[in-house]
């Protein structure tokens, strides 16, 4: 009798748990947002969207996230989400994660939803608001990067444009790389990366984009109104979007990749920094823009 | 008050205005840019320091906060500057002696919680600016994702260790803000002062075409047209002052044109009348004035016929409006004497053809008609004289020869003889005949006789002296009044004594029994003419107008066949007129008076009056 008590407890113990500590789940997903932050609620949205269930995430500020033993699949949207130490057993999902690469970490599966489009599309789509561009020159910090870049060569083949692409070892180089790529580059781009990216090291490629008329391009429309002459992206919604299909395909088991992209492009132009550089941006393509800022 | 008076009224309370908002609006401004200007030094020194200063709050190193604080202290010019924990102590401060104070009064409740704030302190001797900044532990790389994704910083999984305060003065603003408001005050000043000068230039510009239109319009008004007033480029008042140039010129040509033809008619010798369309007088010029004895405007608006009266038919042709020629008429003056003139009558037909009145130009024919009464009288005179020589020459010796024997035959009778009386009626008749024949002969031979310079004074004595017989007669009283020192005349004493034993005896005649004969000499000057006049006169019944002009014709008389001859006024005017003199006479009931003439020697005069 005394066991089948404790038995009884041991199967109602999960339901005694105080509502926020265990992730609300359907299906299996549990969703875990590094803060309330804004883009991040607007993933969420984008999540429902795709998962078609209202599922209530867990925000790492309230506390370590707690899954429940059905969880078999975690978005987490953020990066100290997607850095939280999950259970092997279950599919992590991440985005709004900008530099993270968990794909070769550990056992578990992961599958990261990148916040820029791929670079072919990417410079492509540069390559319309700058149509004389022949050498556009990326720096970035976090290893991560290196990945995205990965197919440069293609999109040397693909698009006419050649990807300059510069490793720095720590922010501080900024300024010694800036001064070494003038002459060499028609444009730069940032890749999301936060180590590189800091209000500090904006300001810093701003000025040095205006006073040599090299147009810089940011990874979010965040950061177009920073100085940026355009910033090809996608929204945090589309983003969201993008990992909870992913979710409904590990549900589904369907083929899944290790890296997913949203599946929209905006494109966000800057025309008072446009104009700050010199850069006459076509016609055509400033009515295409899905937001231009003055 | 003037318009340049009042445009000043207008424009200097508006400047005023405009430099006094001007100057406020600049204080203000100058006021919120320097006060900005401070806090965003203090701002950027703030969050400049807050980094620096996280070791130091860590590790609660004072010495090591100092060195930062100092070093910001001096960067920004600051008061002071101070670090304090989350409760309001003081870890470091700049005054060394403040570290360990705590600070709970709520603007600095606010600073430690709030990120950025600024307060202005105004309590001491000077405004201060404080500025706050939060002091966070050390940023996570990862943290740098928010940036990435807002474009904001982020504090996202940073502590808060503390806040710095830094104090600004803002003594300096306020002396640059109350430098630069003063040269403001004196820039706009001078501006407000040259801006007045301008104005009043310009006014005084604008208004001097005014005003020599207002002086031109008051010469005009004083009758001087044709003034011509300076016109000044080619703006409206320049427009205006041609036009007024233009106008005063049309006016002087029009209006002298009218005081031409005024003086025209007012110097006419003859006289014109204009009459209107509805038979009122319209004009008379001033010899119709003089004319007629009437006042400048006393004929305006009356009837023509008030001159045309006595002839209806020549008024009815000037006031129907009929043209007309040399028209015999009479005008009636104001003393409503007529006078005879001749005038001729033109329509006058405005530019359509309509008749709007007539223009008569009379000739006063007074003179003319005397020249001509005259003329007749003296063809008549003439005729009579030559007719009476040759009748009186032929009656004259038969007549001597009926008389002497009728005479003879008269003194041969027997008294109480029957052949008496018829025979004294033969002797008186042919005396009666004889005196007609003397009286012609006379008559025949005035201008035959011998002239010399007398004295008419003595020919009126020696005619008195008969007169006076025969007045006796009757109760008739002869009075003389004789002028001393007369100018001798030229002329023969015995036909002047003739003359006035005529006028005297005509006046008996015109007396009757009872009445008075006044005899008068005297000189008169006539411009450079000098007279001698012999003046007669008699308080008789008068002579009727209607026979005046007719007295002096020979033959002309009014007494009873047998009493005259009809010859002695005739003979009286022959004989003046032979002795170039003129003889006028005026008669009213009660008064007849006869005046002649003689022309004065220019030398002698004669030294004693007969009496």
């Amino acid at each position: 009798m005394t066991c089948l008590l404790r038995l009884l407890l041991i199967l109602m113990l999960p339901l005694a748990r105080p509502p926020g500590a265990v992730a609300a789940e359907g299906g299996g997903i549990a969703i875990v947002l590094s803060s309330n932050l804004k883009p991040y609620q607007e993933a969420l949205t984008g999540i429902r969207d795709a998962v078609h269930q209202d599922i209530s995430p867990q925000l790492m500020t309230d506390g370590e996230p707690v899954l429940s033993k059905d969880t078999r699949i975690v978005i987490a949207v953020g990066g100290k989400a997607a850095l939280h130490s999950y259970p092997d057993d279950v599919v992590l999902i991440y985005c709004l994660a900008p530099g993270l690469n968990l794909a070769a970490k550990g056992k578990r599966r992961t599958i990261g939803v990148e916040t820029s489009p791929p670079l072919q599309t990417m410079v492509s789509r540069l390559k319309q608001l700058q149509p004389a561009m022949k050498r556009l020159g990326v720096i970035w910090v976090s290893e991560s990067v290196e990945k995205s870049l990965a197919t440069k060569d293609q999109v040397k083949a693909a698009v006419g444009v050649e990807i300059v692409s510069t490793h720095l070892e720590s922010a501080d180089d900024l300024p010694k790389v800036l001064r070494k790529l003038k002459g060499s580059v028609d444009a730069l781009w940032l890749p999301p990366d936060p180590q590189l990216i800091s209000r500090a090291n904006l300001a810093t490629i701003q000025s040095f984009s205006w006073a040599n008329k090299i147009p810089f391009y940011a990874p979010t429309a965040a950061l177009a109104a920073q100085g940026a002459v355009a910033a090809i992206s996608s929204t945090f919604e589309e983003m969201g979007k993008a990992a909870g299909k992913a979710a409904r395909g590990v549900q589904q088991g369907t083929p899944v990749g290790g890296t997913v992209y949203p599946e929209s492009v905006h494109t966000t132009v800057n025309a008072a920094a446009a104009k700050e550089v010199g850069l006459v941006i076509p016609e055509a393509i400033m009515i295409a823009a899905d937001k231009v800022t003055q | 008050m003037t318009l340049q008076q009042k445009i000043l009224s207008f424009l200097v309370p508006l400047g005023l205005l405009s430099a006094v908002l001007t100057i406020s609006i600049f204080n203000s401004a100058m006021d919120a840019t320097l006060t900005q200007q401070v806090v965003q030094i203090a701002r950027s020194e703030a969050e400049s320091v807050s980094r620096k200063l996280v070791a130091g709050v860590e590790s609660r190193d004072e010495s090591r906060m100092l060195r930062d604080l100092q070093v910001s202290q001096k960067v920004a010019g600051a008061t002071h500057l101070m670090v304090l924990d989350g409760a309001g102590l003081v870890l470091a401060h700049t005054n060394v002696s403040e570290t360990g104070r705590r600070y709970a009064d709520p603007s600095f409740q606010k600073m430690m919680k709030a990120g950025d704030v600024h307060v202005i302190d105004e309590k001491g001797d000077h405004p201060l600016v404080l500025v706050s900044a939060p002091i966070w532990s050390a940023q996570e790389d990862r943290m740098n994702e928010e940036m990435l994704l807002t474009g904001q910083d982020t504090t996202e999984g940073q502590e808060r260790m503390g806040t710095v305060v830094i104090s600004v003065p803002l003594q300096g603003s306020l002396a640059t803000r109350v430098r630069m408001i003063k040269q403001l005050v004196w820039i706009v000043g001078m501006i407000g002062a040259v801006a007045i000068l301008v104005a009043i230039g310009l006014i005084r510009g604008i208004l001097k075409p005014v005003g020599f239109l207002k002086r031109g319009t008051a010469q005009i008004s004083r009758g001087e047209y044709g003034v011509q007033i300076p016109t000044f480029g080619k703006d409206e008042l320049s427009e205006l002052a041609a036009d007024f140039n233009r106008m005063s010129r049309n006016l002087s040509e029009t209006t002298i044109s009218k005081d031409f033809m005024s003086s025209v008619f007012t110097h006419m010798t003859e006289p014109l009348i204009v009459i209107g369309a509805d038979g009122l007088l319209q004009m008379c010029n001033g010899a119709t004035l003089r004319l007629l004895g009437y006042g400048e405007n006393e004929l305006s608006g009356r009837g023509a016929a008030v001159l045309l009266s006595a002839d209806p038919k020549a008024a009815g042709e000037a006031v129907n409006f009929r043209p007309a020629n040399d028209v015999d008429a009479e005008f009636v003056t104001k003393a409503g004497v007529k006078i005879p003139v001749v005038y001729s009558c033109s329509l006058l037909k405005n530019n359509n053809g309509e008749t709007t009145g007539s223009i008569l130009i009379a000739r006063d024919m007074t003179e003319r008609q005397r020249l001509e009464t005259a003329m007749r009288r003296s063809e008549k005179m003439s005729a009579v004289g030559q007719l009476a020589a040759g009748v009186a020459h032929e009656i004259n010796n038969p007549l001597g020869v009926i008389l002497g024997y009728a005479q003879a035959l008269v003194r041969r009778l027997p008294p109480a003889d029957a052949l008496e009386a018829p025979l004294r009626s033969i002797e008186k008749e042919a005396v009666r005949c004889k005196n007609l024949v003397q009286d012609l002969l006379t008559f025949s031979r005035v201008g035959k006789v011998e002239r010399e310079p007398m004295d008419i004074n003595k020919s009126v004595t020696a005619a008195l002296s008969l007169v006076k017989a025969q007045a006796k007669i009757g109760q008739i009283m002869v009075e003389r009044e004789l002028a001393e020192g007369l100018p001798l005349i030229l002329g023969n004493p015995n036909q002047i004594q003739q003359v006035i034993i005529n006028l005297a005896t005509n006046a008996m005649d015109a007396l009757g029994l009872a009445g008075t004969i006044s005899i008068r000499t005297e000189a008169l000057e006539d411009g450079p003419l000098s007279w001698v006049c012999l003046k007669v006169s008699d308080s008789g019944s008068g002579i009727p107008q209607d026979i005046l002009t007719r007295i002096f014709e020979p033959f002309f008389t009014t007494k009873p066949v047998g009493k005259g001859t009809g010859l002695g006024l005739s003979l009286v005017h022959e004989i003046v007129k032979k002795h170039s003199g003129t003889i006028d006479v005026q008669s009213r009931p009660g008064r007849t008076e006869f005046c002649v003439k003689f022309p004065a020697r220019r030398s002698g005069a004669s030294s004693e009056v007969g009496g």
